[in-house]
Formats: structure tokens, C-alpha cells, sequence
């Protein structure tokens, strides 16, 4: 099932980059644009003005090929230019992302042991943060069900061990129970 | 892996980007054309006279008209990227909420992505956890489960007196729950 988009600017950092970086782009491309284009219609202008016949009868003979040309050109550069803007940006947030997941992997294989950290200047600092707040809650509740685990297995051990001596085993049977209902009360914090 | 996106994800902002920009073009090439007199008249020196008008005015008009389509084309690359942008912050988002859930407690693994967002990998793999660790505890549950009923057997044939071959038989069972339960938590590493 899929969501319907309600807010778009979610990510404000990471968007308000994104976007820039793009923008910036088209305001120096449309600035050098204008200053070609002007620079070559006069030009053109001067070329036609200080010549001793006139041929050009309309205002398409006279700025047509230097529209044509110019645009032509800088939408080719244009064209370069945003192919290798876009490339560097996938190759800024590839590194990251692939670190993030591989980290979420180990965390599905039950390794929980080290911290999820990017460097300074990476993208999605939150989202590690998170996911390695994830991996301290996680750690945390399974330490505290692995050190009543501990007192389980000596009081099981501790009720063989009576049993076999002829004993009472209730009151390992009690600190069992006990440790019990702590990992149950660790379990039930999970759905 | 690394950035994954939807098919024809960087394609798409690459060619709408360009189209924006040539759609921007089309009108300031047009616009220019139009904005100065068709005609340049008839006779050398009416031509020259407007060719002169025409220069006075060439820089500022041509600036006039670029500034207007180029802001056209910013304001519209701005929508354009915004979209392409938010389906890589959404699901980033959406992420950090559903590892915020773990974090709770809450395993259900459920993370709902939007139809052309990227990082479905990413959801999948969160997906991935909260189930491993789902079915972690509750083998744990159904060990306890097990175990309490071998300690509750165990005291009632303690008080019924039983013979020792019973209770020696369930005391191995209890040894070997609590063996179960320290295999299952020791294949997660803290």
C-alpha cells in the first residue's frame, strides 16, 4: 500500500542543498548566457551598422543565427554541465547511503555491537543517529535479558545440582521464576 | 547499493531539468525577435537609424527579457527538484521514524513507502530487523512459556513427593530450556 505525498519539504537541509546546488547552476548559466548573447548581437549589430551595403531586411535576418547559435551552445553546455551535477550528487549520497545500510545488515544479523557513525560531512547525520539510537535501545533491553539469562542458568544449574544431592530445589526454583517474569517484563516492552 | 532509486529516477530529473531549461530558451529566443521591429524599413540611412535605436535599447531589453525567463526557470527547476528531492528525504524520514519504533518497541516492521520513492532497499532491510529480532523474542517467549510450566511440574511433584526419576528427569528439562534460552540470546552480540 502507498502513501499519498503531503508535506514535500520534509528534509529541510539536505533539500534546500539539493535544490541550490541546481539553482546556482542555472543562475550562473543564464547570467553567462545574457552576457554572450548581448555581447554577440552587438556585435552583429556593429558588423551590420558599419557596413557599406545592407542586406539584412528584417529582424530575423539580423539577430536569428546569433539567437539560434548562442542557444544552441549554451543549452549544450547547460546540458554538460547538470549531467555532471547530478553524477556528483549520487556520488555524495551513494558512500553514505551504503554505509547506512550496511550497518542496518549487521543490525539484522544480531550484531548490535558497534556504533552507527558517518563523518562530519556526510549527509543524513539524523538518520544514523537514529538508527544507532535503535541500536542502543535494542542493545540495552537484550543486555538486561541476558544478565537475568545468567541467573536463570545457575538456578537451573542450581536445582539439578540439589535434586542430585537429594535436596529441596524450591528456592532455585524460585530465583528461576524470578528471572523469568524480568525477561518476560523485558519481552512484553516489545510488539 | 548506495543511492537506489526507481527506475529512470536520475534519467527523469536529468530531462525534465533539460526541458525546462529549453522550454525557458524557446520563449527568451522568441521574445527577443518579437520585442524589436520586424521590419528594419526601406533605404540605407532608415535602416541605419533604426539599426542605432535598436542598439540603444539591445542591451537592457535583452537583459529585461533573460531576467524574467530566468527566473521562470529557476522557480520551476526549484518545483522540479523539490519533488525529485523529497523522494529520497521522504523515505530517509520515514526511515528514521520506523527505526525510532524499534528503538520503542515496536517490531511490526511495517515501514510504507509513497509509489515513486527511492531507498526501497533501505525499507526492506529495516523491514528485515524488526522481523529477525521479532522472531528472536519470541523464541525467548516460547522458551520462558516452556520453562515455567517445567518449574511448576517440578514443584508439584516435589509436594506430591514423587519419585526422584521424575524430578530428575524434569530438572534435565529445565537445564536444557535455560540452554535453549542462552543459545537463542547468544546469537545476538552486545
Amino acid at each position: 500500500m502507498f502513501l499519498i505525498r503531503r508535506i514535500y519539504f520534509i528534509k529541510k537541509d539536505f533539500q534546500l542543498r539539493f535544490i541550490l546546488s541546481f539553482v546556482a547552476i542555472v543562475t550562473i548559466w543564464a547570467a553567462s548566457t545574457v552576457i554572450i548573447y548581448t555581447y554577440l548581437a552587438e556585435k552583429r549589430l556593429d558588423s551590420v551598422r558599419y557596413s557599406s551595403h545592407i542586406d539584412i531586411a528584417t529582424m530575423n535576418g539580423l539577430l536569428l543565427p546569433v539567437t539560434l547559435g548562442t542557444h544552441t551552445v549554451s543549452f549544450l553546455v547547460f546540458a554538460l554541465i547538470l549531467y555532471f551535477a547530478i553524477n556528483r550528487i549520487w556520488k555524495k549520497l551513494s558512500p553514505t547511503l551504503h554505509t547506512l545500510k550496511k550497518e542496518i545488515m549487521r543490525i539484522s544479523t544480531g550484531d548490535l555491537t558497534s556504533e552507527i557513525s558517518l563523518t562530519k560531512y556526510e549527509e543524513f547525520q539524523d538518520l544514523a543517529l537514529e538508527l544507532d539510537h535503535m541500536r542502543l535501545e535494542l542493545k540495552n533491553k537484550i543486555q538486561n535479558i541476558k544478565q537475568q539469562q545468567q541467573i536463570v542458568a545457575t538456578a537451573a544449574a542450581g536445582i539439578d545440582k540439589t535434586i542430585h544431592g537429594g535436596g529441596e530445589p524450591t528456592a532455585h526454583a524460585v530465583t528461576l521464576q524470578t528471572a523469568l517474569d524480568r525477561i518476560k517484563a523485558e519481552i512484553e516492552q516489545f510488539q | 547499493m548506495g543511492l537506489t532509486t526507481q527506475k529512470n529516477y536520475r534519467f527523469l530529473l536529468y530531462f525534465y531539468s533539460l526541458i525546462i531549461v529549453f522550454l525557458g530558451m524557446l520563449i527568451a529566443g522568441w521574445a527577443v525577435i518579437w520585442l524589436f521591429p520586424s521590419n528594419l524599413g526601406e533605404g540605407y540611412h532608415n535602416v541605419q537609424a533604426l539599426l542605432r535605436e535598436i542598439q540603444k535599447i539591445l542591451v537592457w531589453r535583452i537583459s529585461l527579457i533573460y531576467t524574467v525567463t530566468s527566473l521562470i526557470i529557476v522557480l520551476a527547476m526549484v518545483v522540479l527538484h523539490l519533488l525529485y528531492s523529497h523522494r529520497i528525504a521522504g523515505p530517509v524520514y520515514r526511515i528514521g521514524l520506523e527505526a525510532t519504533k524499534i528503538a520503542k518497541g515496536n517490531l511490526t516492521g511495517n515501514i510504507r513507502f509513497r509509489k515513486h520513492d527511492n531507498l526501497m532497499d533501505m525499507a526492506d532491510l529495516l523491514n528485515l530487523v524488526a522481523a529477525q529480532y521479532r522472531g528472536k523474542f519470541g523464541a525467548v517467549r516460547d522458551c520462558i512459556g516452556r520453562t515455567e510450566e517445567q518449574i511448576h511440574s517440578l514443584n508439584q511433584l516435589v509436594l506430591e513427593g514423587a519419585p526422584g526419576e521424575a524430578v530428575e528427569k524434569l530438572s534435565a528439562d529445565i537445564t536444557k530450556s535455560a540452554g535453549e534460552l542462552e543459545q537463542i540470546l547468544s546469537e545476538i552480540r552486545t
